[in-house]
């Protein structure tokens, strides 16, 4: 059966992770990566730190995401460093989730050097902070930087690696779904006009729903196999941290952006 | 209010047009449209193209078009029937 490796931080290994690039899980899921203690803290910042919009539902992330700039690469930068200021507001005196995660990469990959991207000495944006309330969901999409953020550098990694830090779940719905299809570019037909692909493309294929995640769990998919997020059906919002890894082989090099 | 119509680059024509196969249409467009049209570039918003006319030719424009889901904002339609457009892409398959 095609389902997720369930591992902790200190028994992470290169094979855990190259099981997802090899078709042998949908996820790797490691458990309490991050304190629940911690996690609460920064849901309560977010809400305490007049993001008074996070209150009334209208804002449903913070820091920018690079394919919400595919063509505005000077923009994407510009909010990349204002979002600095944000999340050393959030994570003041808390660990950041983005350095256990390279503490913990380097450990995997000792060979490879990681850091956030970066270009003309431009930093790119370490994460993005999603919060979704009741009635919200992300439809079926995929994530691959090589194909649409063909404007930016990091477009020619070898391997992309989503990494998705659960802060706080609701109490009903919000699961994560996994579908054993890989996109192609023949599958830009089923493009919807805003974001992410028609169901029909999915329709047959094999799908693992991820339903027992608790805050302080990180969630590792290959972001080219189609994913989607049920809608959220408890008065909680689901509040994730997601960010990627792209993987260049010859150099032994990992980036970090979102 | 200008036309939209969306679909798949199929075939580029020369440095600045392309067939895009039609595959959605904005309610309330004025003008009707095939499931093929002729599409002839007068801007582009594509990740890889140049923004810059001097710049574009039909390999850069190969490259950007075939089979990408893109939205052509309709200026006119001219005598040979082909379709002058502001060309972007559409949204984005995911994050």
């Amino acid at each position: 059966m095609w389902k997720p490796l369930e591992i902790n931080t200190s028994s992470i290994n290169k094979e855990s992770i190259e099981l997802l690039f090899s078709d042998e899980t949908p996820a790797v899921i490691i458990r309490n990566f991050y304190g629940k203690k911690y996690c609460k803290t920064v849901v309560n910042r977010i809400k305490e730190q007049k993001f008074e919009n996070f209150q009334n539902q209208k804002l449903n992330h913070i820091g920018p995401f690079l394919m919400s700039f595919i063509t505005k690469k000077n923009q994407y930068f510009d909010e990349a460093k204002l979002a600095d200021k944000t999340f050393n507001r959030i994570f003041y005196e808390l660990p950041l989730p983005s350095e256990r995660l390279y503490k913990t990469m380097s450990k995997v990959y000792p060979q490879n050097s990681i850091s956030v991207a970066s270009e003309s000495q431009n930093r790119f944006s370490p994460f993005v902070i999603r919060i979704h309330d009741k009635g919200k969901l992300i439809p079926i999409h995929r994530d691959n930087v090589g194909y649409e953020g063909k404007e930016y550098g990091i477009s020619n990694i070898d391997k992309q690696l989503s990494c998705v830090l659960h802060l706080q779940e609701s109490e009903l719905g919000g699961n994560l779904i996994i579908y054993r299809r890989q996109w192609t570019k023949k599958d830009e037909k089923f493009r919807k006009i805003d974001f992410g692909y028609s169901s029909d493309l999915i329709s047959s294929s094999e799908f693992y729903k991820i339903s027992n995640l608790e805050s302080g769990d990180l969630v590792l998919i290959n972001p080219n196999y189609y994913h989607e997020v049920t809608t959220i059906e408890g008065e909680t919002p689901r509040v994730t941290l997601g960010m990627f890894l792209g993987f260049y082989e010859i150099e032994n090099k990992i980036v970090a952006w979102v | 209010m200008t036309d939209i119509i969306w679909g798949n680059g199929s075939e580029v024509l020369s440095n600045d047009s392309f067939v895009l196969n039609v595959t959605h249409r904005k309610s309330g467009n004025k003008n009707d449209y095939s499931d093929s049209e002729k599409i002839k570039l007068i801007s582009a918003d594509l990740p890889g193209f140049p923004a810059d006319k001097n710049d574009w030719n039909s390999e850069k424009l190969t490259d950007c078009v075939i089979d990408a889901f893109l939205k052509c904002e309709v200026d006119l339609r001219d005598d040979r029937g082909m379709l002058l457009a502001k060309v972007s892409h559409s949204g984005v398959g995911g994050y």
